[in-house]
């Protein structure tokens, strides 16, 4: 769909940005990482309050911003904040977080041009986000093997050839993406697991792949924070974390098998009872309340990073204007 | 977007699913569900790839509780592939790269 950002309108972009500034300033918007409108409740997703609607298919249509675009922009400011018990608050939770990453709700919406027609702008964001998830600032990218390395230079050389106007043959790409889930499967290392699930599930054509990028990335912060926490846990939850994430990828492979089709997790752990403990173990209350506090300071640890990702975004708007 | 998978509750779950010739792919999802929200690019995404071997459909869980039932959905997005309207495997990636590898696999 080719569409204006604001539908070409200065005055809706005046009018959204003013409904969402007063909104977004006074904390009642939850960034989340889909499309949520419940107005009767008072309860709106940033997206969703874009829009005004939960409706997927009516919200660039309104609103003539891509879907994957502004649920992506969410994301990143997910990724950045935390929900905090508030009984005070209308939904019992108050969101904290770095000015910095808060900043962005509204910073991405003013740096949006009447003028731009925006359907390509996370396609051009994969390949700037590959790279950068690959740079040496970036935390536990040392753990990341040669091998998956390799195979993201490669998905960054062809979505590179592609923006470039050049057609990647499906046969290049399959090659690209053996060489992904075969990266990715090698990987060993329980810290370098979101850089190895990120690597594999990227290897696709540009064209088309755009709005699958938001879940994917949601995934890779969400695993990162966790990998980032365990490195702040005591050598004895490091290992009790690091089971559970080997078991975890057990688990998940032995749901393919034929022999536990439509058997319950429940089930099949039953018969990984090493996986079963470790999941165990890593699920006791003590431990989890130690993970909740790690994950609280890791967060701090990722502010840089999605900063970083947030003010590329921005680039790419402002160098269309 | 317009969506590339077929919509099936109970009326047509016969000619769609029962009766195709393909092997079907079955999501069971809701609407509130945002797990299968950020699933569903993914298997628009494969239907044009697989559509000489397979039809891939949506099922509301909500609209449909029966067949909820008849596949003993306990969770969601679950994804199945049907036979003649009965499944013949659960599918567990969640991905497009993991679900296109697991198809490959299944799929004659």
């Amino acid at each position: 769909m080719s569409v204006r950002a604001f539908l070409g309108d200065a005055a809706l972009k005046a009018a959204t940005l003013d409904r969402v500034r007063i909104r977004w300033e006074a904390r009642q918007i939850m960034p989340l990482i889909y499309m949520k409108w419940s107005p009767d409740r008072g309860f709106a997703s940033l997206t969703g309050t874009i829009g005004e609607t939960g409706d997927p298919e009516a919200f660039t249509g309104r609103t003539g911003i891509p879907l994957e675009l502004a649920l992506l922009c969410e994301t990143l400011i997910n990724a950045g904040i935390s929900f905090v018990d508030d009984p005070e608050a209308p939904f019992g939770t108050t969101l904290s977080g770095d000015d910095r990453i808060l900043a962005f709700g509204i910073e991405w919406l003013e740096a949006l041009d009447v003028a731009h027609e925006l359907s390509s702008v996370v396609s051009r964001f994969l390949p700037v986000f590959l790279s950068g998830m690959m740079s040496d600032d970036i935390p536990l990218v040392q753990h990341v093997s040669p091998e998956v390395r390799a195979a993201a230079d490669d998905i960054v050389a062809l979505w590179t050839r592609e923006l470039q106007g050049e057609a990647v043959s499906r046969q290049e790409w399959r090659a690209v993406r053996a060489g992904a889930l075969c990266a990715s499967e090698a990987s060993s290392e329980p810290a370098a697991y979101p850089f190895a699930e990120l690597v594999e599930s990227l290897p696709w054509s540009i064209s088309g792949f755009a709005p699958e990028f938001p879940a994917i990335c949601h995934s890779f912060l969400h695993g990162l924070l966790q990998a980032l926490a365990a490195e702040l846990l005591s050598p004895q939850d490091r290992a009790i974390w690091a089971k559970a994430a080997n078991g975890a990828r057990t688990l998940a492979r032995a749901r393919g098998e034929q022999r536990f089709a439509g058997a319950s997790d429940e089930a099949i752990l039953s018969h990984l009872p090493d996986v079963e403990r470790a999941m165990f173990e890593n699920s006791q209350p003590a431990v989890m309340s130690r993970m909740s506090a790690a994950k609280n300071s890791a967060r701090r640890l990722m502010t840089r990073m999605l900063r970083q990702q947030m003010d590329q975004i921005l680039g790419l708007l402002r160098s269309d204007s | 977007m317009a969506s590339t998978i077929i919509a099936v509750d109970e009326d047509n779950f016969e000619a769609e699913v029962v009766n195709s010739a393909l092997p079907v792919l079955i999501d069971f999802w809701a609407p509130w569900c945002a797990p299968c929200r950020a699933l569903l690019p993914a298997l628009e995404a494969l239907a044009p790839m697989y559509s000489d071997a397979l039809k891939i459909v949506k099922i509301d869980i909500d609209a449909s509780p029966a067949l909820k039932a008849k596949f003993n959905v306990q969770s969601i997005p679950q994804l199945y592939l049907a036979s003649a309207g009965a499944p013949i495997a659960r599918l567990v990636s969640r991905t497009r790269t993991q679900l296109a590898a697991e198809l490959d696999d299944i799929l004659p």
